[in-house]
């Protein structure tokens, strides 16, 4: 028994439930002979892993399912070991070397040459011709989009050092933040995420199948405040049961307590501009990043929030001020003074905005 | 600081008096009682000067003293008496000339400038000394009654700074004005000279006092018990004094066998300390940064100096150890004083020949920042004396006096100007007074604004720091308005951590008063300058390029001119950064502890960052269903499908509930804990949370579920084994030719006779062999392991 999320996961090529077209362009590339690079991209909930384990198992079979979470241990030149969780089958490994920081350079080096350097054993031993094409092992490569500069550059001549033996699969977000040497030695795979209408689609499946009642209008809502992640709008839905069963169609839609905890930021800062407030809410900011929200994904979510209850008059230049700040974040090692540095500034532009209101009421 | 001694109009000069009063007066005479002529206050001193040729001279000074010297108030405004108040609170008046004279004679007998060497001198020495001295003076008497003549025209305590010198220094000093430094030249020579406070100065004393016992087999005598202290007075001992344990130990030292004295550079710490050390008959070893101050160095000097056996020898007189500069020693000498400062253990004379080497002589231990971490173990063995900084009046009229003797021309508010400018730092007065005296003779206002002489660079705390951005600086007559901002980036760089400054203004101005008007142009001002000081920040930490760091400081000097008021700040030294970090580096922890107990096909799905902001909440809610039974028996069939897909996931994710015991109560909590990532506080739950027994049951079946499943892969590798084994066992052991036994050197081994064994019993062993023989090496994956599957195996039945 798992979360519907994992029960009702898609295994083969075949069984995807959008982007079919794509789905039958992967089982062509697999089959067609040589697998190139690939970089996978594409918003969160989109279904990415899906998709490259479904590739996965048209490549080397239901092997690949047989999963193991291991530790390796590296050292860096200063001889300071970094360890690193890994999760691999027979035939391929995946690992997210920013989790190690600023030293997935090491990770990514030594990785791939221990990878790259030995044979697999397991295809070479088939001695079928066909068979032996796939005599490579795939490394999934997780959150590309938060390799530092290093990293990236690391991984450039290992991709073609090593083709023989080896492939990669990278995984992110975003392509933005990859450097151009690398998206041009991939194949860079789009999946978009799922439309509204296909998300609900989906819930109603699932609902079938676990034979619950859904009422159209909460799978309507649940799709609309899931924007687009399909992960969050299977969870939402099983949490929606969990909470309150039978269905009904008002009912509301669960969300992470990191969202309305952003969103009571907003109206706290709408509400009253002071140095007292912004004093509160630079402590609720602490909170947010002190639960390892991103900084960034407050950013992004305090000016949605903070959008919802503006005038149109002061919202291009609200926006500009926001991209100014985050841009400046990223520059920065201190998110805290950049988040709250936007904050003070949205709360003077309002304020002035206010009293030019009042003026022309005068 | 002696204004709250004794009258509080008092000023200046006064602490000669203070010589008569306690301590120092007893010392003086105790050493001084074998020979006449040195007593203080004994008519011996007139007797002994009339004896010489040279005393119609001598009083024809004392008396120009008193008709000529205008410029030393308390003098000309008492005239011949000072009133003095004694350790009863009595007041009594003593006249000066008596004083000053005894001064002339005792300072007039050449002595390398310690009087008190005087006593171990046989009589017939000093008094050959003394003929030969005053036969050279007479040689040259006019240039000698000329300055002569001028030294008279200082108070008194300078006069003898010339004269104690041996041999003719005086006129070669004519010649050449500026063979030495001044802050050697003028360096108090005893106790009466020291500009420190007289208070602090007598502490000392008297504690080196307290080692007469030890070290000169002395009576201590102790103080008679103050009767009435002036409440002014106790709190000025509460505020920079501590009390002075005057209690022996068992090998007779003080209590407290060091004083640690802390106080900025410049004060007089060091000369304090020789100063004293000599008054009390002390021969001093000065020890210092540059000196080798490893453990070993630093173990053999301090016994080399306290523990010298030929103690009280003709000329020897006992050591005393300056320590100057011990916050910069490293820890490990720190504690081999430590060490010797323990007190003798009970058990004595058992083994005398290891016994431990322990302190018998005064050390005097000189910082200047007592708060190190180094010192901590001292400061509990230690008396802590802080010098307070000397008063600007006090040190200006020091330098009125020198500079008049140095014969340049000054004015007074620019002595002023420039002692508060080093900020009351003697030495670097001196040694800029000196500079301005070598270029031109004269001080002025102007030099002293326009020179750069006098800055000092000492180490600020943050306090400090934030305490000279967020307030305006009192308008004083010296330095005008415009120095400020200026002189803010140099406070902050004194300090040096810009990031630390950075962080402590984020946290202080924004609870400053009277913001509330500037929200649209201070406070996102404010929240600017910061950003940019980030970006500065880690573009140096980034590139490592250091040279930005020159703009490190100019956001503390904005925020100065911006917030900056007289209204005294209440500073906020929350480091708000610090607490944010432990917090979330516990929630990394709760995060990384998650992922690691996950099984693999749940890691396969999900990252770090997605389980944490999309999975987690929602798995939060989902493994809290409302049940109506807390009874797994007696759920209903669509609880227990609720209940098991409860579980299920929570195993999936290696949740468990584990019981805490908090404040006498029990209760679950989740492991690893995922509530705390999830929630947030001052947001209502949207899930009810599980009753203590749903909770209960929740964590029995998780129980039982993992002993289930460890058992099932217990079975299932049993199961394989005995495949295995009855494999083996199908497959007929081919029949082989029978091998020739060797033994280690080759000869080939008979079996033993199998005559005498039936056959029975031979054909078992045959097939025991086949078998055994038969087994082919198998490797079989181990997933985890479990001590109930462990099972002996001889290395026969393996190979």
């Amino acid at each position: 028994m798992a979360l519907y999320v994992d029960k009702y996961r898609p295994k083969d090529l075949e069984k995807l439930d959008y982007h079919k077209k794509q789905a039958s362009w992967l089982k062509g590339l697999v089959n067609g002979g040589d697998l190139p690079h690939l970089l996978v991209y594409g918003p969160s909930g989109a279904g990415k892993k899906t998709r490259i384990m479904a590739t996965l198992k048209e490549l080397f079979g239901s092997g690949v399912e047989r999963l193991r979470i291991e530790q390796q241990v590296f050292t860096t030149q200063s001889k300071k070991k970094i360890e690193i969780r890994t999760l691999s089958s027979n035939y391929h490994i995946e690992v997210n070397p920013s989790d190690v920081g600023i030293q997935d350079r090491v990770v990514i080096q030594e990785l791939l040459k221990n990878i790259a350097q030995t044979q697999n054993v397991a295809v070479t031993a088939v001695q079928d011709d066909k068979e032996r094409k796939k005599a490579f092992k795939v490394v999934i490569l997780t959150e590309v989009d938060r390799l530092s500069r290093d990293a990236q550059h690391a991984l450039r001549r290992t991709m073609e050092k090593y083709m023989q033996s080896c492939r990669l699969i990278l995984v992110c977000n975003s392509t933005t933040k990859v450097i151009p040497a690398i998206r041009s030695r991939c194949l860079g795979i789009r999946v978009p995420a799922p439309s509204s209408s296909e998300i609900v689609g989906i819930l109603n499946y699932i609902a079938k199948k676990e034979s619950l009642n859904l009422p159209q209008e909460l799978a309507q809502k649940i799709a609309q405040s899931s924007t687009g992640n399909l992960r969050k709008a299977i969870l939402m839905l099983e949490a929606c049961r969990v909470k309150q069963y039978p269905f009904s169609a008002d009912q509301d839609v669960i969300l992470p307590d990191w969202e309305i905890y952003i969103r009571d930021t907003a109206n706290e800062i709408i509400k009253e501009q002071t140095p007292q407030k912004l004093f509160d809410v630079r402590q609720r900011l602490y909170e947010l990043l002190s639960h390892l929200v991103p900084p960034q994904l407050i950013f992004e979510e305090l000016l949605q929030r903070l959008l919802e209850k503006t005038d149109d008059s002061i919202k291009g230049r609200i926006i500009a001020e926001a991209a100014l700040y985050e841009h400046r974040m990223h520059l920065g090692s201190k998110p805290i003074f950049h988040l709250e540095g936007f904050v003070a500034k949205y709360m003077a532009v309002y304020c002035e905005y206010q009293e030019e209101a009042a003026a022309m009421f005068d | 600081m002696e204004d709250m001694e004794e009258e509080p109009s008092d000023t200046l000069t006064r602490e000669d008096e203070e010589e008569e009063e306690a301590p120092a007066g007893r010392s003086v005479k105790r050493l001084a009682s074998p020979t006449p002529g040195c007593s203080s206050d004994s008519p011996d001193a007139k007797r002994v000067r009339s004896e010489s040729p040279s005393g119609d001279l001598e009083i024809d000074l004392d008396t120009s003293t008193h008709e000529e010297v205008p410029p030393v108030p308390p003098v000309t405004r008492w005239a011949n008496v000072f009133p003095v108040r004694t350790r009863d609170g009595r007041l009594s008046l003593v006249p000066v000339r008596s004083t000053n004279s005894i001064e002339a004679s005792t300072e007039s007998v050449p002595s390398n400038g310690e009087k008190l060497s005087l006593l171990k001198k046989p009589f017939w020495d000093v008094f050959l000394e003394a003929e030969a001295e005053l036969e050279r003076l007479r040689q040259v008497p006019v240039s000698h009654l000329d300055t002569s003549a001028e030294n008279a025209a200082l108070p008194e305590g300078y006069a003898d700074v010339e004269e104690t010198r041996p041999g003719g220094h005086r006129d070669s000093r004519e010649q050449r004005p500026n063979d030495e430094l001044w802050t050697e030249k003028y360096k108090p020579k005893s106790f009466r000279d020291l500009l420190s406070d007289a208070a602090l100065n007598r502490m000392v004393l008297q504690w080196l006092k307290l080692w007469d016992a030890c070290v000169f087999n002395k009576e201590v005598k102790k103080p008679p018990p103050v009767p009435q202290e002036t409440n002014e007075r106790k709190r000025f001992f509460q505020r920079w004094l501590p009390e002075l344990n005057m209690e022996l130990d068992k090998s007779r030292r003080p209590v407290q066998p060091v004083v640690l004295v802390a106080g900025p550079p410049g004060l007089g710490k060091t000369t304090l300390a020789h100063v004293l050390a000599r008054h009390s008959g002390y021969n001093v070893v000065e020890l210092n940064a540059s000196d080798d101050r490893s453990p070993e160095a630093f173990r053999s000097a301090l016994e080399s100096a306290t523990q010298m056996k030929s103690v009280l020898d003709k000329e020897c007189r006992p050591n005393c150890l300056v320590i100057d500069e011990i916050d910069g020693a490293p820890s490990q000498s720190i504690a081999v004083l430590l060490n010797m400062l323990k007190p003798e253990p009970a058990a004595e004379g058992k083994s005398k020949k290891r016994k431990p080497k322990v302190l018998t002589r005064p050390v005097i231990c000189i910082c200047n920042d007592p708060w190190g971490p180094a010192l901590r173990q001292l400061r509990q063995n230690a008396i802590l004396i802080q010098v307070p900084s000397i008063q600007t009046q006090r040190l200006s009229a020091r330098l009125q006096n020198i500079l008049r003797r140095e014969r340049m021309k000054y004015d007074s508010a620019a002595l002023q100007a420039l002692a508060e400018k080093t900020g009351n730092d003697i030495r670097s007065c001196l040694s800029t007074l000196q500079f301005l005296h070598s270029r031109k003779g004269a001080v002025s206002m102007t030099d002293v604004t326009a020179t750069n002489v006098g800055n000092k660079d000492t180490q600020q705390t943050l306090g400090n720091v934030l305490h000279g951005i967020f307030s305006k600086p009192r308008e004083t007559q010296t330095s005008g308005r415009r120095a400020r901002s200026s002189d803010i980036p140099g406070l902050v760089q004194s300090f040096g951590d810009y990031e630390r400054v950075n962080q402590a203004l984020f946290d202080t101005y924004i609870s400053r008063q009277g913001l509330d008007s500037e929200m649209t142009s201070k406070v996102p001002l404010s929240s600017e300058w910061l950003c940019f000081a980030d970006q500065v920040q880690s573009v140096i930490m980034s590139t490592q390029n250091y040279s930005l760091m020159a703009y490190g400081s100019f956001t503390a000097a904005r925020f100065h001119t911006m917030h900056a008021s007289y209204r005294p700040t209440k500073l906020v030294m929350n480091n708000s950064h610090v607490e944010n970090y432990m917090k979330s580096q516990k929630m990394k922890h709760h995060l990384s502890s998650l992922l690691s107990s996950t099984t693999p096909s749940m890691a396969a799905q999900y990252s770090g960052s997605n389980i944490l902001l999309e999975v987690l909440p929602f798995v939060f809610g989902i493994i809290q269903p409302q049940l109506k039974s807390s009874n797994v028996q007696l759920l209903n069939d669509e609880d227990r499908t609720k209940f098991r897909a409860a579980t299920g996931v929570m195993s999936a994710f290696g949740l468990m509930f584990q019981q805490r015991h908090i404040e006498g109560r029990y209760s679950f909590e989740l492991e690893p804990n995922i509530e705390e990532l999830v929630r947030f506080p001052g947001i209502e739950q949207s899930f009810t949370p599980l009753t203590y027994a749903a909770k209960l049951m929740f964590s029995r079946t998780l129980e039982l579920q993992k002993v289930r499943s460890s058992e099932d892969s217990v079975t299932s590798t049993v199961r394989a084994k005995k495949v295995t084994k009855s494999l083996a066992q199908v497959s007929k052991p081919a029949i082989q030719p029978e091998r020739v036994r060797k033994d280690f050197f080759g000869r080939v081994i008979k079996k033993k006779s199998l005559s005498d064994e039936s056959p029975s019993q031979q054909t078992e062993r045959e097939q025991e062999e086949a078998k055994s023989e038969s087994y082919s090496v198998y490797y079989r994956f181990k997933e985890g392991f479990s001590n109930a599957v462990r099972k002996n195996l001889k290395i026969k039945q393996i190979l």
